[in-house]
C-alpha cells in the first residue's frame, strides 16, 4: 500500500509541476465553456419560444434544463476528454523510459501492480481535477435557476467512469512505448475505435448487440438522463480491468524480456 | 531449401490470410479462396516441420514460455471479464433519479412484465431518428421481463417485412406472443402495456350481434354488410359473433357485449327480457337504430332514460353536399367530454340519422347518462317523414327541435349488488357503422371508442405519460455576458496563471 502512494504522490507532483497538465485543464475547461454557453443561449431561447407558444396556445409546456442544456453538455465533454485525456496519460510511463528512471523502478522492491496502480490514479487524479473544475457549469444553472440535482450528479458519475476507462486505456498505451506522441495518438485510437464501435451496432442480431454494448457512449448515456444502473458500472470497471491487468502484464513482459 | 526454411512460414501464413479474406470478400469457398488457403497451410506446416528443431528449441526457451503463459493469462482473464458482464447485465438494478420519474415504468407496467409468462416479441416501425426515443423507452419494458423481446426497423431498410406487417404509417409497432398479434398507432406506456395483456391472456372478450330481424349481417362484405366494424374488433384481440336471441334460453355467459345493428322488425317480448337480464347481470349494450319506419327501440330505452326522437334530423348547412350526401345526412363535429368522445377531433356523419337524448330524473340513482355528438346549429329535427319530402325544399317547423341535436349517447346503468354498472350506447343511425360508411371520416374510430367502452376491459390499465418537470432558468442579458466572461475567460486563464505560478516557483529554486 505505502508503495503505491509514493509512486502516486511522485507522478501527481510531477504532472502538477509540468506546464503540459495546466494547458491541458485549461483547454479542457476553455472548449467546455464555450459549450456550455453556446447551451445556454440555445436554451435561453427555446425558454422564450416555449413562452411565446404558451401565450398563444394557453398551454405552458414544461421546458426542463437537464434533458435541454446538462445532458447535452455532458455528452459534448465526453468528447473533449476524449482528446485531452490521452494528453495526459501520454507522459505515464513513456517518462520513466525516455528518462532512465524505467530501469530503477523495475529493479525496485515495487511491484508490478503498485506501480501500475500508483500511475492509474495519478492520472485519474488529474482527470478528476478537471471534471470537478467543469462543476462550475452546474453551480452557475444552479445560481440562476433549479435544475435537477441527482440527474446532474448522475451525469458527472458517467462522464468520471468514462474518463476512468480512457485514463486506463492511456496508461496501457503508454506503458508499450516511450515515444509520448505515438502514446497519446495510440490511446487515442483505441478510444475511437471504442467509440465508433456503437455505430456499426445499428440493427439487430447478436453482432449489433455485442458491438453496441462495447461501445463506451451507450454505458454513458443512462447517466446523461439522470438513470442510475449496475450494468454500466459493471461495463466500465470490467474495461478498467481489462486495460490496468494488460498494462501489469506489458511491464512484467519488460522484466523477463530482460 | 534455404529460402524455405526462413520465409516458408510467413508466406504461407499469409496466403491462408489471403485465403480468408477471399471468402469472405465472395462469400463463398470457391476456387480463388480455396486455393490460396489449402496452398497457404501446407506452407505453413512445411515450414514448420522444416524448423521443426528450431521450434523445439524455441518452445523450450523461458521467454517464450513467459510470453505464453502471458497470453494464456490475458484470455481468462477476458473469459472471466464476459461472463461477469453476461451475467451481470441481467442481474442488474436500476435507478431512474429524475424528478418526473420520466424513464421510469409504472408499477402497473412492471407488474404485467414482472408476471410474464410467454414470450412477447414487439417490432417497432419508425424512421432512424425515432430509434434513441424508442430504444429509450423499449430497453427499459426488456430490463423487466426476460420474455420481452423488441426490434427496431426502419420500413425503408427493410420494405419486406414491413410488407409483411402491413404498415401503414410510420410509428406502428407490432405486439406479438403465440398466435395473437396486436398493433398500436403509436407508442405510450398504456398502449403498449395494454397490448402485451390482450396478447397474452388467456380468455378473449366477446362481442354478440345479434341477428333475425333486418340487422346488418356481420360477416359479409356488401356495403350494408359489418365486415370493417367485424375487421376492426378482431383487430383488437376481441371475439364477435351473431346470435339468435329468440333460440337462446339467455345472454351467453362469455358476452360482453351485444350489439344491435339497424334492426327492422320489433324484437320478440322474450328477446327484450333477455336483453334486460342481461344488463342487470353486468352486460353491456350497443344500439345502432334508425329513424321510422325501422326500429328505434323508444319504449324499451326509455326504461333506461333514453329519449329517442321521433324525427330525421336534417342539416341546412350544406356541409354535407360537400360529402356528396344531401341534407339528411347532417355531419357532426360536436363532441362532449364522455369518454367515448374525449378528445375526438374528426367528424363524422350519419346518413339517416334520429335524435338520441338522455333525461335522467333525480330519483334515479346510479345512473349516469350523457350524450356523445351533436349536429351543427343550423339542423333540426324533421317530423314529417314522407318519401316524397326528403327530395324538396324543407323547412323547419316551430314545434320541431332545433340544432345542435344530439345523436349518440351513453347510460351507465347500477347494477344491483353489483360494483360495476352496466353500460348502453345508443347511436340515432346504424349505417354509420356498416361497410359504406365505416371508412368515412372518424366513422370507424367512433364505433369501436364506443365497443372499447362498452367492453370495461377491466384487465386494461390507464397509464399517464410522464413529461419532464419544467425547470427553468432566469438570466437575463448582462448576466449571461458575465457568465461568458467567467467561463470561457476567467477560469481558463486562472489555471494558466497557476501553472505559470508553479512553475516559476519551481524555476526559482
Amino acid at each position: 500500500m505505502r508503495n503505491t502512494w509514493v509512486i502516486f504522490k511522485r507522478d501527481l507532483k510531477s504532472y502538477f509541476t509540468s506546464p503540459i497538465a495546466y494547458v491541458v485543464i485549461a483547454l479542457f475547461i476553455g472548449i467546455a465553456g464555450i459549450f456550455f454557453y453556446a447551451l445556454l443561449t440555445r436554451f435561453l431561447n427555446i425558454q422564450m419560444q416555449a413562452m411565446f407558444q404558451a401565450q398563444q396556445m394557453g398551454q405552458q409546456i414544461p421546458i426542463n434544463v437537464n434533458q435541454y442544456l446538462i445532458r447535452p453538455l455532458i455528452s459534448n465533454m465526453s468528447i473533449i476528454a476524449l482528446f485531452m485525456v490521452p494528453m495526459i496519460t501520454m507522459r505515464s510511463f513513456s517518462e520513466d523510459k525516455r528518462s532512465g528512471t524505467m530501469e530503477l523502478l523495475l529493479t525496485s522492491p515495487l511491484s508490478n501492480t503498485q506501480l501500475v496502480m500508483g500511475k492509474f490514479l495519478a492520472a485519474l487524479t488529474l482527470f478528476t481535477t478537471m471534471i470537478g473544475l467543469a462543476f462550475i457549469y452546474p453551480v452557475v444553472l444552479m445560481l440562476s435557476g433549479n435544475p435537477e440535482v441527482m440527474p446532474t450528479i448522475m451525469g458527472y458519475i458517467g462522464l468520471f467512469f468514462l474518463g476512468a476507462a480512457t485514463v486506463s486505456v492511456g496508461v496501457l498505451i503508454s506503458s508499450l512505448t516511450e515515444n509520448q506522441i505515438i502514446a497519446a495518438v495510440g490511446t487515442f485510437a483505441v478510444m475511437m475505435i471504442f467509440w465508433m464501435i456503437g455505430w456499426v451496432g445499428s440493427g439487430s442480431g447478436l453482432f449489433s448487440d455485442v458491438a453496441s454494448y462495447l461501445s463506451l457512449i451507450e454505458h454513458i448515456d443512462d447517466f446523461t438522463k439522470g438513470v442510475f444502473d449496475t450494468k454500466h458500472l459493471v461495463y466500465y470497471a470490467s474495461f478498467m480491468f481489462l486495460a490496468l491487468f494488460l498494462t501489469y502484464q506489458s511491464i512484467e513482459s519488460t522484466k523477463w524480456r530482460g | 531449401m534455404d529460402v524455405l526454411k526462413r520465409y516458408g512460414f510467413w508466406v504461407g501464413i499469409a496466403l491462408a490470410f489471403i485465403g480468408l479474406v477471399v471468402q469472405w470478400i465472395l462469400g463463398v469457398w470457391s476456387a480463388p479462396a480455396l486455393i490460396p488457403l489449402i496452398l497457404g497451410a501446407v506452407l505453413t506446416i512445411t515450414g514448420v516441420a522444416v524448423n521443426w528443431t528450431h521450434v523445439r528449441e524455441l518452445f523450450k526457451r523461458q521467454t517464450t514460455q513467459y510470453g505464453l503463459s502471458s497470453i494464456a493469462g490475458v484470455l481468462i482473464v477476458i473469459v472471466l471479464l464476459v461472463v461477469v458482464n453476461l451475467i451481470l447485465s441481467d442481474i442488474n438494478w436500476r435507478k431512474d433519479t429524475t424528478a418526473a420519474g420520466q424513464y421510469s415504468l409504472a408499477e402497473q407496467t412492471t407488474k404485467v412484465l414482472r408476471n410474464l409468462e410467454e414470450p412477447v416479441t414487439v417490432k417497432a416501425f419508425d424512421v432512424e431518428t425515432s430509434r434513441q426515443f424508442l430504444e429509450d423507452r423499449l430497453e427499459a419494458y426488456a430490463d423487466y421481463s426476460n420474455n420481452f423481446e423488441w426490434e427496431f426497423i426502419d420500413p425503408d431498410k427493410q420494405p419486406e417485412v414491413a410488407q409483411q406487417y402491413e404498415i401503414r404509417s410510420l410509428g406502428t409497432i407490432v405486439i406479438e406472443s403465440g398466435a395473437k398479434i396486436e398493433r398500436i398507432d403509436e407508442y405510450t406506456e398504456e398502449n403498449l402495456t395494454n397490448a402485451i395483456i390482450k396478447v397474452t391472456r388467456e380468455e378473449t372478450k366477446q362481442i354478440y350481434f345479434t341477428t333475425g330481424h333486418g340487422e346488418h349481417p356481420l360477416n359479409e362484405r356488401a356495403e350494408s354488410g359489418m365486415q370493417n366494424a367485424l375487421n376492426a374488433i378482431k383487430q383488437q384481440n376481441y371475439l364477435a359473433n351473431e346470435i339468435f336471441l329468440a333460440e337462446q334460453d339467455s345472454v351467453p355467459a362469455d358476452a360482453s357485449v351485444v350489439v344491435i345493428a339497424g334492426a327492422e322488425t320489433e324484437f320478440l317480448e322474450k328477446e327484450l327480457t333477455l336483453l334486460r337480464d342481461f344488463l342487470l347481470d353486468g352486460g353491456n349494450l350497443m344500439f345502432l337504430v334508425d329513424p321510422e319506419p325501422k326500429q328505434g327501440f323508444t319504449d324499451f330505452l326509455q326504461d333506461y332514460y333514453f329519449d329517442i326522437g321521433d324525427n330525421i334530423v336534417v342539416d341546412r348547412s350544406g356541409l354535407g353536399q360537400l360529402f356528396g350526401m344531401g341534407p339528411a345526412a347532417p355531419l357532426v363535429n360536436t363532441y362532449t367530454d364522455h369518454p367515448v368522445v374525449d378528445g375526438f377531433s374528426v367528424m363524422t356523419f350519419f346518413p339517416l340519422v334520429r335524435s338520441i337524448e338522455v333525461n335522467v330524473p333525480d330519483e334515479a340513482s346510479g345512473y349516469n347518462g350523457q350524450i356523445l355528438a351533436s349536429t351543427s346549429q343550423n339542423s333540426w329535427g324533421e317530423t314529417d317523414i314522407s318519401p316524397g319530402q326528403q327530395q324538396q325544399e324543407v323547412g323547419q317547423d316551430p314545434d320541431e327541435m332545433s340544432g345542435p341535436i344530439p345523436v349518440a349517447a351513453a347510460m351507465e346503468v347500477p347494477v344491483p349488488g353489483g360494483t360495476q354498472n352496466s353500460r348502453i350506447l345508443v347511436f340515432g343511425d346504424s349505417d354509420f357503422a356498416t361497410n359504406r360508411y365505416y371508412n368515412a371520416q372518424g366513422n370507424g374510430n367512433l364505433f369501436m371508442n364506443g365497443v372499447n367502452w362498452l367492453l370495461q376491459d377491466e384487465d386494461l390499465i390507464s397509464v399517464q405519460p410522464k413529461s419532464p418537470e419544467d425547470r427553468q432558468i432566469q438570466l437575463n442579458q448582462s448576466q449571461v455576458r458575465l457568465v461568458l466572461i467567467l467561463v470561457i475567460i476567467l477560469l481558463p486563464v486562472a489555471i494558466l496563471i497557476t501553472g505559470g505560478v508553479v512553475y516559476w516557483k519551481r524555476n526559482k529554486s
